[in-house]
């Protein structure tokens, strides 16, 4: 009976959901910027006359190029990569779920610690993005720990802000925003609270409380947040008091993808495949929806783009939707056979749509002809 | 094995997890607290099966220095074979009998530790897996993640405290489940399982998040209990509640001491207690008496 219980336990320890990361690809001078695999970014350079196919420039952790690095582990990265310039140099910052964060060269995709702007910390597991604000760097943990800090160096902290964080009480998965030298947050306690940049204190008279928890937080425009819960309602709420503004929107699923926002209209889709689009000119009301939440099939986890008059969604089974925004209907959709999970957002890059999947398999989609290819990648040998 | 893995997760695995989030919602969102009362509840509902298994296996026991006898008496492999399935049917045994019981169990058992694991959510990807097994109730869906905080520790990471309770727990169950045995083949591989299996679990419980490591302790502390109910604990004076002979069961009694003892104490014959104890003398002497009145 033991040793059967002892298989099964070993089975099981190998086979459950350990983290991946979803981070989008990303797009600079040329270049794409994607999570081939888990926890290690690669910097590639397409071919002149054809964007399906490119070649690996650098990737990052190498050790084999950089031996300092063998000590970074990122583990899964869901944020995107940030680029930022510090004195003259151009640096990616990269925040992971493995507590890292870390600062490395643009151009060689290297982590220098003798260089000022490269720079290697680690404060606790991250899930949402990191965000740079002029001089500062903004993240949050899942230990519900909020930080400033110097961009330059990311050890000095910036005044009045501790060293150690603040301590908002609950998880934060959100990635934080930044609205008029306020900073805003979500805690998985469904707590959203506001604080300047310059003090450190509360701006809003009580923070926003919902009873689920905020995996994403949003801004849809200059002044409102879209603040959705793994419960499945949606609260809009004004960005300078923390008040609702509206109504609550139910969803049918969770909803844990960023918004869209194009034209006045907001596009989201949540985890029982549908999705949804408001036109939040008219007020946020659910009698303003453009048409009835449209169901695609699998999760929506990314963020979708338009294209001209199409947007494109991937979903988690891997099947990329061209959606006529005027009509409301699926115009096409093609089921990528053999990929892995989708869940980063996907892209607008050369009039092309790119979508990454789990496994890092770049893709990209063209909504002109309703065709995806995978792109075709020459890996360095080292 | 789609079908097969759908009804798993439909019958079982899903009601649990959503079982396991409203004990957590009742126990003050006490993640730690609702995997104690899970466990215990699930084994409870097991507990029948769980007697029937380990009953059957005491009353094999029982009947085994009859077997040894059998196995020394014949030496033609079939016609041995043939004398123990006889021995068996005369003591109303049925040597697989106790494989139904445990093979009902281990769906549950599995079920019960998936969904510990499932509602763990450790990572992003897994809370995102959850989504699938809550069922579309607000109140519920409303709870997830779970706060995994539990006496200080954090459930969806290793602890090493919880490494140290799994050996200990894992050690005892092993003592009071063990039985006496004659021969000293078995009886070393006794003594090496009692050491092995400690040693394994603890092994995987340092790759285990403690939610699930305290799961195995609590389903441990209840078998240890099931097997005083089934064989007694003679240290403290404990009478096997089912009727098990004293003598048959592990004692942590003589075994708690040192392998000498514990040889000392396989040596032993059996007190027979029980009416079921006694069916294989009782078939041995009704097959007797069949004989001489044959022979007469």
């Amino acid at each position: 009976m033991s040793f059967i219980a002892i298989l099964v336990l070993s089975a099981a320890c190998v086979g459950f959901a350990s983290p991946k990361g979803w981070s989008p690809p990303q797009f600079e001078d040329g270049n794409a910027f994607v999570f081939l695999d888990e926890g290690r970014l690669s910097a590639l350079a397409f071919d002149e006359t054809d964007n399906s196919r490119a070649r690996e420039l650098w990737r990052f952790p190498n050790d084999d190029v950089n031996p300092i690095e063998d000590d970074i582990d990122l583990k899964a990265v869901y944020a995107p990569p940030i680029f930022v310039t510090i004195e003259g140099e151009d640096f990616i910052i990269l925040a992971a779920y493995s507590g890292d964060i870390v600062s490395i060269t643009k151009d060689d995709g290297r982590y220098k610690p003798g260089l000022t702007g490269s720079w290697l910390i680690n404060e606790g597991e991250i899930v949402g993005h990191a965000v740079v604000d002029e001089e500062r760097l903004i993240f949050a943990t899942t230990e519900g720990r909020l930080y400033v800090r110097n961009v330059k160096d990311a050890e000095k902290t910036v005044d009045p802000w501790p060293v150690d964080g603040k301590d908002l009480g609950a998880a934060i998965w959100a990635s934080p925003i930044i609205s008029d030298g306020v900073v805003i947050t979500a805690t998985m306690k469904g707590a959203v609270q506001a604080f300047s940049l310059e003090t450190g204190l509360p701006v809003w008279d009580a923070p926003f409380k919902k009873d689920s928890a905020i995996a994403v937080l949003a801004l849809i425009n200059e002044d409102v947040l879209f603040v959705p819960g793994l419960g499945g309602i949606i609260d809009f709420i004004d960005v300078r008091s923390g008040q609702s503004i509206g109504q609550s929107f139910e969803t049918e699923g969770w909803v844990w993808a960023e918004p869209l926002v194009k034209d006045g209209i907001l596009y989201f889709g949540d985890f029982a495949g549908n999705l949804y689009a408001l036109d939040i000119t008219k007020g946020i009301n659910v009698e303003n929806q453009v048409w009835p939440p449209m169901f695609v099939g699998g999760k929506i986890k990314g963020k979708p783009v338009i294209i001209g008059q199409t947007l494109v969604l991937a979903d988690e089974d891997a099947t990329v939707h061209f959606i006529d925004i005027e009509k409301g209907i699926i115009n096409y959709s093609f089921s990528l056979n053999d990929t892995s999970d989708i869940f980063a957002s996907v892209v607008e890059y050369q009039g092309f749509a790119w979508i990454v999947s789990e496994n890092g398999e770049l893709f990209r989609a063209d909504p002109e002809v309703n065709d995806v290819k995978e792109v075709s990648i020459l890996k360095r040998s080292d | 094995m789609g079908a097969i893995g759908d009804i798993f997760t439909m019958v079982l695995l899903d009601p649990m997890i959503n079982f396991l989030i409203i004990l957590n919602n009742v126990l003050f969102d006490n993640y730690g607290l609702a995997i104690i009362a899970f466990t215990i509840v699930v084994r409870v509902i097991t507990f029948p099966l769980t007697m029937r298994q380990l009953n059957q296996t005491r009353a094999m026991q029982t009947l085994q220095p009859q077997i040894q006898q059998l196995q020394k008496k014949f030496t033609d492999p079939k016609r041995r074979q043939q004398e123990i399935m006889k021995a068996y049917k005369e003591a109303g045994i049925n040597p697989l009998g106790c494989l139904g019981p445990m093979v009902l169990q281990f769906p549950v058992l599995i079920a019960l530790f998936y969904a510990i694991r499932q509602t763990l959510a450790v990572s992003p990807e897994a809370l995102s897996n959850l989504y699938g097994h809550v069922y579309d109730w607000h109140f519920l869906e409303a709870s997830v993640p779970l706060s995994t905080n539990f006496l200080g520790m954090n459930m969806a990471e290793s602890s090493l405290i919880m490494v140290v309770l799994v050996g200990g727990t894992t050690w005892i169950q092993t003592r009071t489940s063990q039985t006496v045995v004659t021969d000293d083949r078995a009886r070393a591989q006794q003594q090496m399982m009692q050491w092995l299996l400690p040693v394994m679990f603890m092994f995987f419980t340092f790759s285990f998040p403690s939610g699930v490591a305290l799961y195995w302790v609590v389903t441990t502390i209840v078998s240890i209990a099931f097997n005083i109910i089934t064989y007694g604990l003679p240290i403290l004076g404990i009478k096997p509640m089912t009727g098990a002979p004293v003598a048959q069961s592990s004692s942590l009694t003589n075994n708690m001491g040192s392998s000498d003892e514990a040889s000392t104490t396989s040596d032993r014959k059996p007190r027979q207690h029980s009416t079921e104890a006694r069916k294989p003398r009782d078939a041995k002497n009704r097959s007797k008496r069949k004989n001489r009145r044959r022979r007469n």
